[in-house]
């Protein structure tokens, strides 16, 4: 059992928050809770990445675009985005986008070890016509830690439980190529 | 923790069936505004309000049993009680919405999704740049 106690919130200057944790867990991994960088490399990823480049795409392009941006897990960092899964077809669309974090704890979640995972849709993004959903673990504090994102065409329980399913598998594969998950 | 659409509740049903669910209070409360405007709301906030503190489900049930015999007496609800009663029961006493209450998920979680809606509104207007015009000024 992990708890997680946001202790304060300082403003200003570079470091704009003091996070306190209190670990029960000795398997714990410290960087589970990203820093400003790492927030900010989120939001530049979302801005410039997602909706600069994707959304310009024309269906064709998607796919050198899926190229030049699929990661291995261990490539990536604990807080960067990595495209866990798509769908392109005639009648949809949908793309999910994950921290390495929230893989490592959405199955975890699930055994009530950790935070909770909250979910919020939908935001059409107006540039591309595309919906926009995030999930997201929290600490006790709702402070948000680990983050996915879904983009999609449709608003529709096929689309949401393709991306959790999508998730809770490659959550699994994450764990097991880190042997966490027996 | 969810809002309350449907397509959201049926996929963490289907992936995560053992999770404890919860609803945002915060989106039920806009609800009940959308419906009866926000001067009746004033008038029903200490009966939903009196909900969202509940610790348990059967405090839950046995609060709204006590709300529902309440609500007629009330004089200023009487154009709405009988709406409100079923409309009410109908939904947000239903087992797939009824975990807006403050002990639907363990201590210091809370009963809102306001985390992930202020993340959306600073997404909304830093980066996706969405302009908020006032009605009548565009």
């Amino acid at each position: 059992m992990v708890k997680i106690l946001v202790d304060e919130q300082i403003k200003g200057g570079k470091s704009n928050f003091k996070i306190k944790k209190f670990l029960e867990d000795e398997g714990f991994n410290d960087d589970v809770i990203p820093d400003n960088k790492q927030l900010s490399n989120r939001r530049s990823y979302l801005k410039s990445i997602i909706l600069g480049e994707l959304c310009q795409n024309t269906k064709g392009g998607f796919y050198s675009w899926l190229k030049d941006h699929t990661k291995d897990f261990s490539d990536a960092s604990n807080h960067e985005m990595i495209i866990i899964s798509h769908e392109l077809n005639d009648k949809d669309f949908r793309l999910v986008l994950s921290t390495k974090s929230l893989l490592e704890n959405a199955v975890k979640e699930n055994q009530n070890c950790r935070g909770y995972m909250a979910l919020d849709s939908t935001h059409k993004i107006v540039s591309c016509q595309f919906k926009f959903t995030t999930i997201a673990t929290s600490t006790n504090n709702q402070e948000i830690t680990d983050i996915a994102y879904i983009i999609h065409a449709h608003e529709d329980s096929e689309t949401f439980t393709y991306a959790l399913r999508e998730i809770k598998t490659q959550s699994k594969v994450f764990l097991t190529l880190t042997g966490q998950f027996m | 923790m969810s809002d309350f659409s449907y397509p959201i509740a049926v996929s963490i049903q289907q992936n995560f069936p053992d999770a404890r669910r919860g609803k945002c209070y915060f989106h039920m409360v806009q609800n009940i505004i959308k419906r009866y405007n926000k001067k009746r709301y004033e008038d029903l906030r200490l009966y939903v309000e009196f909900l969202g503190c509940c610790l348990s489900v059967n405090e839950l049930k046995s609060a709204w049993d006590l709300i529902k015999k309440d609500i007629p007496k009330n004089r200023k609800l009487n154009d709405i009680a009988a709406n409100f009663i079923e409309y009410f029961e109908d939904f947000y006493m239903k087992e797939e919405n009824m975990y807006y209450y403050i002990g639907a998920l363990p201590p210091a979680y809370g009963n809102t999704n306001n985390m992930l809606e202020g993340h959306h509104r600073h997404l909304k207007q830093n980066i996706l740049e969405r302009k908020v015009h006032s009605i009548g000024t565009v």
